[in-house]
């Protein structure tokens, strides 16, 4: 049988990534930020770069243990009780996240792209081919976020070009005026909010290729380019970076280029490509977690209900500002992100080590007698 | 996989599963005029199957032909002249048969049949038949002639340089032109019997030191699993060789011609010829494969890769240009340069149709104006031509039914869908799409539909070769052939080879 069926590679796999971590940083909404000067807006993302790391230490020691073996794996290995606990926490985090890009991309729909009319079929429009998508599987995915990359990474490059002559170096602070603290509160925050990192957990086994290099790379760039907007925006926009709803896509509506007077379509473009793959991905992956965990039935019984969900939630929060502002609440995506990346994998972690010491014990006391 | 409910249904009505089922031989009967009434009840009063029956040396010889599919001349002067001058005294039986055959006859192309159903096909494909009494079997011999054109250039695949020969629908000829452009062994051509009932000839082409083991069996299996009746050009086994995936794009490239053709088996494709048709079938095939011709290869480099930019962009035009004009004219007027905004606005102000209907009828009525054209005569065709460019276009415009920028999207993007006629079906429905998804949308709806077009071409995958391959995923060694075009003097002894595109 071959065995890169069904897998992709990792130039693959973290092309997904850097685009789905992409989203968030193109959609981040500034309230976030709010007792943060603007030049630490910029200098956060190397914190993020150092959090990144120390939160994948778990699960790369889990990796190097355990080679080609996801955390539910493991996990089963000990109990197949905990693993269905375990691929429900899972799955409810990739639901919830799901869930959040969905109505985010709702509310931008809704303030900015069609404020007069009714979206809501958008809305089942978008969550709709999210979950074909899905169905099309990994390696789909994998391949279109190659291709992808290249015109999400043409378009920025080329909005941010025409972007340079509006750059006022003026509109920078003092690095760090109002300490660190607040910086790596805003850094945490930030990492709390990437749940690539719980996907990186749940994946990895469906990835070839050397996934240490990939990684790095994958963070460095991510922080590179995540670093470069902010600094864009800064730099451009000043203290009306913090007054808007969604400040990238302000950002690029001031990108002017010969006679076309605004380009933000084309970062809209880009923002509705990365979240089609990041709902498509996350909705892959609860149900190939439910599927291994709960049976093996047709993709579509796990994926009408998530479906379903996904649009009724979306279509009552939809509803109100309000309700988007509790949905996408930073501490809920802080605590899930932060247990399925970190937690569940440390306390794995210690599990299985003493178990391993357990049978080497019980190892050596058998030779002994 | 399982069969869905509809397929099965379609199964039962449609296959008799006795006709599918391996028939038993009909063993020849030493009586030959047993045989010859088998014949005479299989083929009914077929005029135009002719019986000659003689003797020689007191041998009784039962020649059997089909009238119109043999070369009269070829029979009388290499088979029957000789035989009738022959001595066949002292061979009885199937002797006879093998000493006329062996000995008398000039004929090169013969062969032992001991099956008469086997004998009967192989009469009505253009051979002779001759059987004698106290035999076992009967000899066959090729000497099929039958109306054929000759070969000329494609009128689909014109070049401006290289060879003028096109395939013809008689599949040995088409056979003999691949053979001249490999002189080599490792050209190997397997040939299978294709449908219950019309027994088509089907050819699988390959080079054997260069094809994938695993993508040859997987093509055989598929063909000679492929439940038909009668299969009366390529296009009958497309499907059955092609992706199983509900796509728009194929995965399965034709072409008429034979340098084309000799070119994708030297990559390490396997080619399918059927007999009766000029199109060949080439498989695997890539997306990237649409833009690419044979004079890329014949010019140069510099410009052939201009010219494949050129087509890539004429793709783009073709598929997202109507439905980004309707996305923009409706939700998105900020784009529009000020110069440009009034003049469409004051243009469009004056139709009575909203854009998008607008748009959608005025492409549907290219469409069929194309579709005239194309069925009538050359003639008629032209002129259909001329009431689609003058009649339609200028006298909606000018009678305010449609707005001119649109009839500038619309010619535009015919001409570039010409560009890339390969892959003109998808285009088609793709352009429709977006209309309506850009109309309903915006841009937002455009780029949602761009993201499920795009992962639906990444998920094909037919013979483990990806469908977007070299691009996803990346070798970049193979851009060097795919995406530019290199000098022959950088690319190596051999071009792209399929089997190295596989993930």
């Amino acid at each position: 049988m071959d065995s890169t069926k069904g897998k992709i590679n990792t130039f693959q796999f973290f092309s997904l990534l850097f685009l789905t971590r992409l989203l968030t940083t193109v959609t981040y909404i500034p309230s976030y930020m709010d007792d943060v000067l603007l030049s630490d807006v910029v200098i956060q993302t190397f914190f993020r770069f150092a959090f990144g790391i120390i939160i994948m230490i778990p699960m790369y020691l889990l990796y190097r243990r355990y080679g080609e073996l996801n955390i539910i794996d493991i996990v089963r290995q000990r109990s197949a009780k905990l693993a269905k606990i375990t691929a429900l926490i899972y799955a409810g985090a990739f639901f919830y996240f799901t869930l959040t890009t969905v109505a985010r991309l709702d509310v931008f729909a809704g303030t900015i792209v069609f404020p007069e009319s009714d979206i809501n079929y958008f809305l089942i429009f978008v969550v709709l081919i999210g979950c074909y998508g899905a169905y099309l599987g990994f390696e789909a995915l994998g391949r279109s976020a190659v291709l992808s990359l290249a015109l999400v990474a043409g378009a920025m490059v080329f909005i941010l070009a025409t972007l340079i002559k509006k750059m006022d170096f003026l509109n920078f602070t003092p690095v760090f005026y109002n300490g660190v603290s607040s910086v790596a509160k805003i850094s945490l925050d930030a990492v709390g909010r990437t749940i690539e990192y719980s996907i990186i957990a749940v994946s990895l086994p469906k990835v070839t290729g050397n996934k240490k290099n990939g990684f790095f790379f994958w963070i460095s760039a991510q922080t590179l380019v995540t670093g470069i907007i902010f600094f864009f925006e800064v730099a451009v926009m000043g203290n009306f970076t913090s007054t808007q709803l969604f400040p990238v896509h302000s950002l690029a509506s001031l990108a002017e280029f010969s006679m076309f007077g605004r380009l933000d379509a084309i970062i809209t473009g880009v923002w509705i490509l990365c979240a089609f793959l990041k709902i498509s991905l996350l909705i892959y992956l609860k149900v190939s977690i439910l599927k291994k965990e709960f049976g093996e039935k047709k993709p579509i019984y796990y994926m009408l209900p998530i479906g379903i969900a996904l649009s009724a939630i979306n279509l009552y929060v939809s509803m109100s500002v309000g309700r988007f502002a509790m949905l996408d609440s930073s501490t809920v995506k802080m605590s899930l992100t932060l247990s399925t990346a970190f937690f569940i994998p440390l306390i794995v972690l210690i599990i299985s080590g003493r178990k391993k010491e357990g049978e080497n014990c019980k190892k050596s006391v058998s030779s002994q007698r | 996989m399982k069969d869905s409910w509809f397929n099965k249904k379609v199964k039962e009505i449609t296959v008799d599963d006795r006709k599918t089922q391996p028939k038993e031989k009909t063993p020849i009967d030493r009586d030959m005029q047993k045989n010859v009434m088998h014949f005479k009840q299989c083929l009914g009063d077929a005029f135009d199957v002719k019986y000659r029956g003689c003797t020689v040396s007191g041998k009784e010889l039962m020649f059997i032909m089909l009238d119109g599919m043999c070369d009269n001349l070829l029979i009388t002067e290499q088979i029957m002249l000789p035989i009738l001058g022959s001595d066949l005294s002292g061979e009885e039986g199937a002797k006879v048969l093998y000493k006329a055959a062996d000995e008398v006859t000039a004929s090169i192309d013969k062969a032992i049949i001991n099956d008469l159903d086997k004998a009967i096909t192989e009469m009505i494909a253009g051979n002779l038949i001759m059987m004698t009494q106290e035999s076992e079997f009967v000899i066959a011999f090729g000497v099929q002639k039958f109306p054929k054109r000759n070969p000329e250039e494609p009128n689909t695949e014109s070049q401006e340089r290289g060879s003028r020969e096109g395939f013809v629908e008689s599949f040995k000829d088409n056979v003999a032109m691949i053979r001249r452009r490999v002189n080599n062994p490792v050209l190997k051509i397997k040939a299978l019997d294709v449908g219950t009932t019309s027994k088509t000839r089907v050819c699988v082409c390959y080079m054997s030191d260069r094809t994938d083991d695993k993508m040859l069996a997987d093509v055989l299996e598929r063909i000679n699993s492929a439940e038909l009746d009668t299969v009366i050009g390529s296009g009958y086994l497309q499907p059955f060789v092609d992706h199983k995936k509900p796509s728009i794009f194929t995965c399965v490239g034709t072409t008429e011609r034979p340098d084309v053709f000799t070119a994708k088996l030297s990559e390490g494709k396997i080619g399918i010829i059927v007999d009766g048709t000029p199109d060949a079938l080439i498989v695997p095939y890539l997306f990237i494969e649409h833009f690419h011709s044979l004079d890329d290869y014949l010019k140069r480099p510099y410009y052939a890769t201009f010219v494949r930019v050129l087509k890539m962009i004429s793709f783009m035009f073709s598929v997202f240009l109507p439905g980004l004009y309707v996305a923009i004219c409706t939700f998105h007027q900020e784009m529009i340069p000020e110069t440009m905004v009034f003049g469409i606005a004051g243009q469009e102000s004056k139709t009575p149709l909203p854009i998008m209907a607008e748009a959608l009828l005025i492409h549907l009525v290219y469409e069929i104006v194309r579709e005239a054209g194309l069925r009538m005569p050359k003639t008629v065709g032209q002129a259909v031509s001329i009431v689609g460019a003058l009649v339609i276009g200028e006298s909606a415009v000018t009678a305010g039914i449609i707005a001119a920028p649109m009839l500038i999207v619309v010619g535009l993007t015919a001409v570039s869908s010409f560009v890339v006629p390969s892959l003109y079906e998808p285009v088609a429905i793709l352009r429709f799409t977006f209309i309506i998804v850009g109309g309903i949308s915006g841009f937002y709806g455009i780029m949602l539909c761009f993201a499920a077009v795009l992962v639906n071409m990444t998920s094909l995958s037919p013979y483990d070769v990806p469908f977007t391959s070299p691009f996803s995923p990346t070798k970049i060694g193979a851009w060097r052939d795919m995406l530019i075009r290199s000098s022959w003097l950088n690319m190596g002894k051999r071009r792209m080879q399929i089997d190295k595109m596989k993930k």
